[in-house]
């Protein structure tokens, strides 16, 4: 097991560092704006566009940028600095964080808690009125777009332009160690609109692979011994169930943490989406460099962490 | 149309070589030559860089001569290694090490167009009848593949009657000529396997398990089926079986396989009758029901 | 016949019987019958063997007994008393506290009916823990022990593997030593050993022979395989088609058997000691789709015997004159059949 594990945490430094390079290649080669310009505003001075080039480190060979580039990052966790502001963008994204994680832990939280057992019911009332309603309503969910959603949702609740006034609106967000009772409701609508589109897959995708699983000759094996038929159903057939629904949850969830864009946009919370987003804009590469890496940490991180998880839930897995 | 040589009733015929030791035949050029036939699956261990660290001997050293006109049986339970041979000597894997030789030629090392040229020779009928024929072909396409593919009757309608031939042959109904796989039950799919695998008219036809899979009463359709085409067709046949009284049936000499290596090879008679290894004395004691005298009912 | 020790009940009353058992599925393609009215009886201690080929219905047969075919939306109807109850009309919850209690099961593949990701000794403990109030550490005490009693060697160490760690012979052990977790009277055998190469095969049916013998424990061992029954059954029921079309003390299926199909089974099978000359010979056609049963006699399409008017009329399930144990489900005379049994041995 602790073989498995290592491998698996190597090949994700490897990976890691391969991300890194080539992020900073292709941000180099992009024939998109001069960052010296940027920063230097309108009307600059070609004198002056050629000093910031010095300053920003542009004028040295490709390589020296990588390999300066490199170092800062794995040796001391230097991001870099935003061409646009000047400021830290380890600061900035440090201080977008907790907001994208706010967000995408509660909307995780929902979605497993609704997905999960949906699917699970209309994997054991196969074709039934329930089981049809809810998948037709999941399938609703999983084609509505998120920022249509969010407006739709806005319009519906929220306090300011709401029809019916019930949560806050557009850009109420705070932090939760400001003000706990005010992040917590300007979360839900978020929350609940980010959770939809994937309670709906995972709902859907429960009920396809217990449908599967219920249907193995195991499942037969623990009604024959008497066992409960609520305990055939979870402790048998859940269990095995779950393992495909473990590796998409860590590629929703690692990608989210990179910043769920849309969400972020329409609610105006500020988190590493809306950091992203920004930056984009304004051509802002060391941002965009910054975001790109952790998002890529963080998927590969999940990732490391479901094929441990999977390895634990299924020991077949382990001698690979 | 008739394969390779006449049938030669001397080499097919057991009593003739009873009390010789096989291997050592000397006369008729055996049609098919195993020798020090070697198959080692490797092992891989290793956190980052794998790196071999031993290897599974599917097959350990086996050698075997089967005559033309014979029926050539190989017995063992899972993990004796007679699927990996029946699958070395038909060339879809390759060894690691020793000689096959088919109708005196080396084959062990060929390639491209010289493989192609020895699948006319060499047939192969598999196991799992449901799962050996693609199932998005009609039959006839399936049974005239070989034929297409080795540019034999050319044209399309020569092609078809050639195949519809072939399904007579093997007791299909030729009018079905364009109905898909599953339409078919466990043993007529075993038929069209077999049509197929005649349609080149091969010289030598390898049969993994060919009736393991089927209920017991279609068993004895398809089986006496291989015997009388055989015989119509002067066809040599190595049949590979976990089935002891399967090979019994069907099967002039016989060699027992146990984890890679063959521990015994002799005549029907003498293997059934008078078992020298002591894992064929186990395997032949194995067979449930073997003491039910049932002598009475099979006259 | 053995003493159960229970005064209650009449020790000469079969420990299982079976009144015209009916199992039909709907299924998209209509109602499919794939038993039609079978019975049979099994006394205490006793092997009874069915045999049959695919669509024959006896692996129906065997999960009807324990109302595992309700879960696929299985229609019943008929009687199956045991211990003088009427299985048929228990509830679910009823039901449950017979399964791998009174009555248990083994299933043909062991690979697949191992729950993959639980220990095997956690397994055996579930099954105890099902009926038997005991502490974890005792049950776990007793799953050793039922894995010693199964001839697992070293049982305390491989209490804790996992079913794709052991062979497929250790697997169907540990299926057994499950099966008689709680001592049950009646063992239901789904082709235990087909999956099994044929040395484990012996290993394993002497095995059940023997905890047969020392437990008094009745087996219900439904196999396609005439040698297996030959083996270890006292009596043998021939099913066709969802129906017994042949049932007698197993010497006399093999010595004098009375229905068409059984001589053909009896004639197409190779045996190790048969003239190798002489040709086996099938039953022509394949076994008969459940879907579309011929009508009358189910075996008349594939009999070389049949008359027009056996596909008219059903055959019932009689006893051959002289021989109350040996019934027949044929429409020929009795004396026509012993003649054409005559020619053919």
């Amino acid at each position: 097991m602790t073989r498995y594990v290592l491998r698996r945490i190597l090949w994700g430094i490897l990976l890691l560092i391969l991300v890194s390079a080539l992020t900073f290649v292709l941000f180099r080669i992009l024939p998109t704006a001069e960052p010296a310009r940027l920063r230097a505003g309108q009307n600059a001075s070609p004198r002056v566009i050629a000093e910031l080039r010095v300053d920003l480190g542009l004028n040295k060979p490709l390589i020296t940028q990588f390999w300066l580039y490199m170092k800062g990052l794995f040796l001391h966790g230097e991001l870099g600095y935003s061409y646009h502001s000047g400021a830290s963008v380890r600061s900035l994204i440090f201080n977008r964080l907790p907001a994208t994680l706010s967000l995408t832990i509660g909307a995780m939280v929902i979605w497993m808690a609704i997905g999960l057992p949906i699917g699970i019911l209309s994997a054991l009332r196969r074709r039934s009125r329930a089981d049809r309603a809810s998948m037709g309503v999941a399938l609703l969910f999983i084609s509505a777009p998120e920022y249509w959603l969010g407006l739709i949702a806005l319009y519906l609740f929220a306090a300011d332009i709401g029809q019916i006034r019930v949560f806050p609106g557009a850009g109420s967000y705070v932090g939760l160690t400001e003000d706990p009772w005010k992040w917590f409701t300007s979360l839900i609508l978020p929350w609940l609109v980010l959770a939809a589109g994937f309670a709906a897959v995972y709902a859907r995708v429960m009920r396809g692979s217990l449908i599967e699983t219920m249907s193995e000759d195991y499942i037969r094996t623990a009604r024959a011994k008497g066992l409960p038929e609520r305990r055939v159903v979870l402790r048998h057939g859940v269990r095995a169930a779950i393992t495909p629904i473990m590796t998409i949850f860590a590629l929703d969830v690692g990608v989210l943490l990179g910043g769920a864009v849309l969400v972020e946009t329409v609610f105006d919370i500020p988190g590493i989406g809306r950091l992203n987003y920004d930056a984009i804009t304004h051509a802002d590469f060391p941002i965009i460099q910054g975001t790109v890496l952790l998002a890529a940490l963080f998927i590969i991180v999940a990732n490391i962490l479901v094929d441990i998880a999977y390895a634990y839930l299924d020991p077949r897995v382990r001698y690979s | 149309m008739s394969p390779g040589e006449p049938l030669h009733q001397a080499a097919g015929d057991p009593l003739l070589r009873t009390g010789s030791d096989p291997l050592l035949q000397t006369g008729d050029e055996p049609l098919l030559r195993v020798t020090g036939l070697v198959k080692h699956f490797p092992i891989d261990r290793g956190v980052m860089f794998r790196r071999n660290v031993g290897a599974v001997h599917a097959v350990d050293g086996i050698d075997f001569d089967v005559y033309a006109g014979e029926t050539f049986g190989i017995v063992g339970e899972s993990g004796s290694g007679k699927s990996t041979t029946a699958r070395l000597i038909a060339r879809l894997l390759d060894p690691s090490a020793g000689e096959v030789r088919f109708d005196g030629q080396v084959i062990t090392a060929l390639r491209g167009a010289a493989l192609k040229q020895l699948r006319r020779e060499l047939q192969m009928i598999f196991q799992d009848p449901y799962s050996s024929l693609n199932p998005r072909k009609t039959i006839g396409s399936i049974i005239a593949e070989p034929l297409a593919i080795h540019h034999i009757e050319p044209g399309r309608a020569a092609r078809k009657r050639a195949v519809q031939e072939l399904m007579d042959t093997v007791g299909l109904n030729p009018e079905h000529y364009n109905r898909y796989p599953h339409e078919f039950s466990g043993g007529q799919r075993q038929r069209i396997g077999i049509a197929r695998a005649l349609a080149l008219r091969p010289k030598l036809l390898i049969a993994d398990e060919p009736v393991s899979a089927l209920d017991v009463s279609i068993q004895a359709q398809v089986l006496n089926l291989l015997r009388g085409l055989q015989r119509e067709m002067g066809l040599t046949l190595v049949l590979i079986s976990h089935d002891l009284s399967v090979v019994r049936h069907m099967c002039d000499r016989v060699a027992v396989m146990r984890a890679g290596k063959i521990v015994e090879l002799a005549d029907n008679e003498a293997l059934y009758s008078s078992p020298s290894h002591p894992y064929t004395k186990e395997l032949l004691a194995a067979v449930p029901g073997a003491r039910w005298d049932r002598r009475t009912i099979t006259g | 016949m053995i003493a159960t020790g229970d005064p209650s009940v009449p020790t000469d009353d079969p420990l299982l019987r079976v009144e015209d058992l009916r199992v039909s599925f709907s299924t998209e393609d209509g109602a499919v019958k794939a038993l039609d009215g079978i019975s049979y009886e099994l006394e205490r201690g006793r092997t009874l063997g069915i045999v049959g080929e695919s669509g024959s219905g006896k692996t129906v047969a065997a999960l009807s007994v324990l109302g595992l075919t309700r879960a696929d939306g299985a229609l019943l109807s008929g009687r199956i008393s045991f211990a003088g109850r009427d299985l048929l009309t228990l509830s679910e919850g009823e039901l449950r506290a017979i399964r791998g209690n009174q009555i248990a099961m083994v299933f043909q593949d062991p690979l697949s009916s191992l729950h993959p990701q639980y220990r095997v000794g956690a397994q055996i403990v579930e099954a105890i823990r099902a009926h038997q109030s005991l502490t974890k550490a005792k049950a776990r005490a007793h799953a050793i022990e039922l894995l010693g009693l199964v001839d697992i060697p070293d049982p305390a160490r491989r209490v804790d593997a996992y079913p794709h760690e052991l062979s497929g012979g250790q697997r169907q052990r540990v299926m057994i030593a499950m099966a008689l977790a709680n001592d049950p009277e009646l063992l239901i055998a789904d082709e235990p050993t087909t999956a099994l190469d044929v040395t484990v095969q012996a290993q394993i049916l002497a095995l059940l022979a023997r905890l047969q013998r020392e437990r008094a424990m009745a087996l219900v061992l439904v196999t396609h395989d005439l040698g297996v029954v030959a083996e270890m059954a006292d009596d043998i029921a021939v099913m066709y088609a969802g129906e017994i079309v042949e049932q007698a003390p197993a010497e006399r299926i093999f010595t004098a058997p009375e229905h068409p199909y059984t001589w053909g089974l009896l004639r197409s099978i190779p045996t190790l000691d048969g003239p190798r000359e002489q040709e086996l010979t099938p039953i022509p056609g394949s076994p008969s789709s459940p879907l579309a049963p011929p009508s009358g006699c189910r075996f008349h399409p594939r009999c070389p015997y049949a008359q027009p008017e056996h596909a008219r009329t059903e055959p019932a399930l009689l006893p051959v004159p002289g021989q109350p144990d040996h019934r027949v489900a044929c429409l020929l005379a009795p004396e026509e059949r012993r003649r054409l049994w005559r020619e053919l041995a």
